[in-house]
């Protein structure tokens, strides 16, 4: 389908020559919205002490600076417009300005996704740094008071959650990766791809802005009770996650679809890659679990803004954690899935062997993805009830079971390789030891005598940064190293990224080990003063903090310095068999010039087995999948 | 088959080495408490056994795992110099293997699961029977933004403060204590919006329990040591769930004492009012 | 009005199923939404029915209903290229759904004329879920609004009119939200 975006039969009219550039307009719409709305609720429901800016006010606003940016951005052209029968307009498709603007190449949109989770994994990381500089101190130093370490600690962990660790391997890699993986010239849905990435940065900026309207102490749950005497900052945190999650809503509709219907010729489901399983099984949870959290915060909102009694001591107090949580535990293995997947992706390449049990390694993915609905309410043993115990243990034991498949996996891939010590390798092996210490831990903490001391501690918090840091992070650098020469043409410095791989990992084992032995030792979450023993630990481990953001700076630059300078390479470095490897570096708008017909396993090596690809002659084309 | 007697030695002895260096770890203090683990009350004994029994089953996993990677990085690495080529072993499959660990997978679970889990359950559910804690001694405990305020009404002591008027919290050791736990401001009861979770927290104790607002939960407890806040940091009673801006401050003092030390705190308090 | 240079039947055909396939998907998704909807409807209130009029209700019930029916009906009229159905079907739907949330917005005023405190449990849940509903019909509103603005100005043909059978899917989705809510807090 070369010209999917005239279905309604018409050529595509001219690129307007726009007055403003897109970003800025949607900028500027976007605050007319927000004044419009916000006047028009200040009008309708006046607050004695604000004049011009009520609580109510600053949602119908914030609704309204929505509606505006993703109009200005080039919703109105490209999606409302044609929705009522005007022609679509063409989209900008070369120099750098396309990634400023709306885009319908699901590339572009890729990165656009990329930039705004490396983005704002750094703005959440210098906000880590600055909880840790806190913590070398029992008294307050750089947060004077706890609220302002509270705030901090909730939008560290909110934007790190909603806009890096669920975003950056699905909106980004996915979306540059799944297509060309499964040999295909576009998404399912560009156009609302094209639109739901802009709701990254206005998520971002709501939730990091947040606290102008007043600081909220809830950590990244935004839980009520709590938020009811909380600023009305959370009700921003509502709304920009609320934006956040839309985004990769948009996301996993687009790449199941995708998947499920622009296959290739001779995609079968057997022999579709590893990364696309992930990140499929990780779009089934998006489909589920966030419309359910997004409900959930919008009932926050109301309950905080009317305000209502839904969640307190008059409504059920536990209810919205129990929501939360049933959406926060499927959570974290949308994280980790994508990042699972990617070890299957990479060792198979990098050992030049076939991938071990490969439908070991699929149904792993489905079973984590089926178990991941029935565990969560382990994040609630100190709150429930002693007969809900047994049952919520047993499934949270029994979801290390499909979890330990990726690394039967790997492990028979491993086995009598021939391993290329690359630095995909090496980032690939350390999450393989990170994710394992963050499941160990995992034992611990599901088993419910032993919860009971450690809930709650820095026992936890170390836990769960294993699993995403160890797991997800380092899976993403090693996705960045070993797919640079894709999105270049351009290599990295073995030497730089060796070396900033292991600084990396030194320091965050030096770092995160720490916490689970303070954790044992009596240092609770959420604190910004503690008592002064703990504080020769904390210190170290505010040290070792740093060397970990230093570490990741280093590596950020140095894949910066590679796809903008580093060594030309040829277009299949690795000699690896998936699709994305069959066609040019960087690839050109339209992916393949004739679609590739598959007809093995990317994943079988050996002397005498023969290319899983067959490139049809130009000129006749296969269109898509005919499977 | 060489690679493989390699690993199974080097596993067997690894294994081995760091089960008797976790062992010496758990040991360096009474009652299995090495990794800090809080055991100075009956509950904390359970959470300390289920700990340490976790950890020696974790090692030999753990070892396994990491001494794969080594593995994989030393022996059955590429040399820089030789030429791209294919393993030459390509097995795709080895049912053994995987029959093997997926069924030792999920017995480990089942094992981790029935014990110590639910062994561990069941006796921290006997301890919380009534019938097992005779003549306790009845702290209401009142979980308030952002201050713990405990009561003997036994004793008739409406809130117990220390001689700077700090709340305190004052055990008798080896007897069992009964908490009853809410979550209210008794000062400005008609604010509902105040009344929020908080974690009832004794870090020396090994256990926690939330305290819901608008529900009372029943925590019984005994404590075996004689400690202090004084004598050790871990023996304080501190929030663990978020509660606002209040919640790093929201710790009170403990004392566990005798019998008789405690009756004569008891008389002092109550003339005190 | 005819369609300029329409896409081959056949290829329509098979893109249209697996554009209706991922639309589901969407659907799907937005129907989990009415499901935690109910769950805290029974989470905080209980089975109590509230002091809402059950006739403004099932009058509610009807007129989506015959207003989703008659979006079904538009895209019927595609099929067979009926364009002035089409557009009389679109429009009857539309001032349908504008009726449907005229009579929640009525609803509620009923129970506030009715005296009763705004926060009882059955009275918050069933704000906070018509509510959203409301939300809802306003979306499918414009959608339909956008088909039959689309429908003057470019046309369907029975090959291609992708765009107007999404809004009556979505419609319909709509409106068995409501069926479902009802369902919930007027009977059980």
């Amino acid at each position: 389908m070369a010209q999917p975006l005239t279905k309604d039969g018409m050529t595509p009219k001219p690129r307007p020559v726009a007055p403003l550039p897109p970003v800025l307009r949607g900028f500027l719409w976007a605050a007319i919205g927000f004044i419009v709305l916000a006047a028009m609720a200040a009008w309708l429901d006046p607050s004695p002490v604000s004049p011009y800016l009520t609580a109510v006010g600053a949602i119908a606003g914030w609704f309204g600076a929505v509606i505006g940016w993703l109009l200005g951005i080039g919703g109105y052209e490209h999606i409302v417009k044609p929705m009522m029968g005007f022609p679509s307009p063409a989209v900008r498709t070369s120099g750098w300005r396309r990634y400023y603007e709306y885009a319908l190449d699901h590339k572009v949109i890729g990165l656009q996704y990329l930039g705004a989770s490396t983005g704002t994994f750094f703005i959440a990381g210098l906000i880590a740094m600055a909880m840790r500089f806190q913590l070398m101190n029992y008294r307050p130093t750089l947060f004077h008071y706890p609220q302002d370490y509270l705030n901090a600690v909730g939008i560290h962990g909110t934007l790190m959650m909603f806009t890096v660790a669920t975003v950056a391997m699905v909106g980004g890699l996915g979306n540059y990766f799944v297509p060309l993986m499964i040999g295909t010239r576009e998404t399912m849905f560009p156009k609302a791809s094209g639109l739901s990435v802009w709701l990254v940065p206005l998520g971002v900026l709501t939730v990091a802005m947040s606290p102008l309207l007043g600081q909220w102490t809830t950590g990244w749950r935004g839980y009520e009770p709590l938020a009811a005497s909380d600023g009305n900052g959370l009700l921003y945190y509502y709304m920009g996650v609320f934006a956040l999650t839309t985004s990769s809503l948009i996301v996993a509709i687009n790449l199941t679809a995708t998947i499920l219907f622009k296959r290739t010729k001779g995609m079968t489901w057997n022999r579709l890659p590893l990364f696309a399983w992930g990140i499929l099984t990780v779009s089934l949870l998006n489909i589920i679990w966030l419309p359910e959290i997004q409900t959930t915060f919008i009932l926050g909102m109301l309950d905080k803004v009317m305000p209502l009694n839904l969640f307190n001591v008059f409504g059920q107090p536990l209810g919205y954690e129990y929501l939360f949580w049933l959406f926060g535990h499927p959570e974290v293995y949308i994280v980790v899935l994508p990042a699972l997947a990617i070890w299957s992706e990479i060792i198979p390449v990098m050992g030049r062997k076939s991938l071990f049990a490969r439908p070991i390694a699929v149904l792993g993915l489905v079973f984590v993805m089926l178990l991941s609905g029935m565990v969560w309410a382990h994040h609630m043993f100190t709150m429930m009830r002693y007969s809900e115990m047994l049952p919520f243990s047993f499934f949270t034991e029994m979801i290390s079971i499909p979890t330990g498949f990726a690394y039967l996996a790997v492990i028979g891939t491993l086995w009598n390789s021939r391993l290329r010590l690359t630095t995909p390798t090496l980032l690939v092996l350390m999450s393989m030891f990170n994710f394992l210490i963050g499941g160990l831990t995992g034992l611990f903490l599901a088993d419910v005598p032993a919860n009971l001391q450690l809930h709650n501690t820095f026992f936890v918090v170390g836990h769960f940064h294993y699993t995403i840091i160890g797991g997800m992070v380092f899976s993403w650098m090693a996705a960045m190293y070993y797919w640079l020469p894709k999105f270049s043409g351009r290599t990295y410095s073995e030497f730089w990224g060796k070396f900033g791989a292991i600084w990396v990992f030194v320091a965050f084992n030096a770092t995160f080990l720490n916490f689970f032995i303070l954790g044992l030792h009596g240092m609770n979450r959420w604190v910004s003063a503690y008592p002064k023993y703990l504080q020769p630990e904390n210190f170290w481990t505010s040290i070792a903090a740093f060397f970990l953001g230093a570490g990741f700076a280093i590596n950020v630059i140095h894949i910066v310095w590679a796809w903008v300078k580093g060594p030309k390479v040829r277009e299949n470095p690795w000699d690896a068999k998936t699709l994305e490897w069959r066609t040019s570096s960087p690839p050109p708008t339209k992916n393949f010039d004739t679609l590739p017909v598959v007809v093995g396993s990317f994943y079988t090596y050996g002397d005498g087995v023969p290319d899983p690809v067959e490139m049809p002659v130009a000129g006749i084309d296969t269109k898509d999948s005919r499977v | 088959m060489g690679s493989l007697v390699m690993f199974g030695v080097l596993w067997v002895v690894g294994s081995l080495l760091a089960e008797w260096g976790a062992t010496a770890w758990i040991d360096s203090a009474p009652n299995g408490a090495g990794p800090y683990f809080g055991t100075a009350s009956n509950l904390g004994i359970v959470g300390v056994h289920a700990f340490d029994f976790l950890v020696w089953v974790a090692v030999p996993i753990f070892v396994f795992v990491v001494l794969m990677i080594l593995f994989a990085m030393v022996k059955f690495r590429a040399r820089r110099s030789e030429k791209v080529a294919d393993a030459p072993s390509q097995v795709r499959n080895n049912k053994v293997f995987v029959g093997t660990w997926i069924l030792i997978s999920i017995l480990l679970n089942l094992l981790i699961w029935l014990h110590p889990n639910a062994s561990g359950l069941e006796q921290v559910f006997a301890a919380q029977l009534p019938a097992n804690n005779p003549k306790p001694v009845v702290v209401d405990v009142t979980a308030r933004q952002w201050e713990w305020i405990f009561s003997y009404p036994q004793y008739h002591i409406t809130q117990s403060l220390n001689a700077s008027g700090q709340d305190t919290l004052y055990m008798p050791v080896n007897r069992p204590v009964k908490f009853v736990l809410r979550s209210y401001d008794p000062f400005h009861s008609y604010a509902h919006q105040v009344d929020v979770i908080h974690g009832f927290w004794i870090p020396a104790f090994g256990v926690k329990l939330d305290v819901i607002p608008g529900e009372t939960r029943i925590l019984y407890l005994t404590a075996n040591k004689l400690i202090s806040t004084e004598s050790n940091p871990m023996a304080r009673v501190q929030c663990s769930e978020v509660c606002g801006p209040g919640h790093p401050y929201m710790e009170a003092n403990l004392h566990v004492v005798t019998g008789s030390q405690f009756a004569a705190w008891a008389k002092a308090q109550a003339a005190h009012g | 009005m005819s369609v300029k240079n329409p896409l081959p039947a056949q290829e329509n055909g098979l893109e249209i199923k697996h554009y209706r396939a991922g639309f589901s998907l969407f659907l799907i998704s937005q129907g989990v939404v009415f499901l935690v909807l109910i769950a805290v409807r029974y989470l905080i209130a209980g089975s109590t029915v509230g002091p809402y009029s059950q006739w403004l209700g099932a009058a509610v019930t009807v007129v989506i209903l015959w207003s989703a029916i008659q979006a079904k009906r538009a895209n019927l009229a595609a099929d067979q290229g009926n364009h002035e159905a089409i557009l009389k079907r679109l429009h009857g739907a539309f001032w349908l759904g504008v009726l449907a949330f005229l009579l929640v917005v009525l609803t509620w005023v009923g129970v506030r004329a009715g005296g009763y405190p705004v926060k009882m449990p059955s009275l918050e849940v069933f704000w906070v879920a018509t509510g959203f509903w409301l939300v809802y019909v306003l979306l499918g509103l414009f959608v339909l609004f956008a088909a039959r603005s689309r429908g003057m100005r470019v046309g369907y043909s029975p090959a291609s009119h992708w765009d107007l059978e999404a809004s009556s899917r979505f419609w319909s989705l709509v409106a068995l939200g409501w069926v479902a809510l009802w369902i919930a807090f007027f009977l059980i």
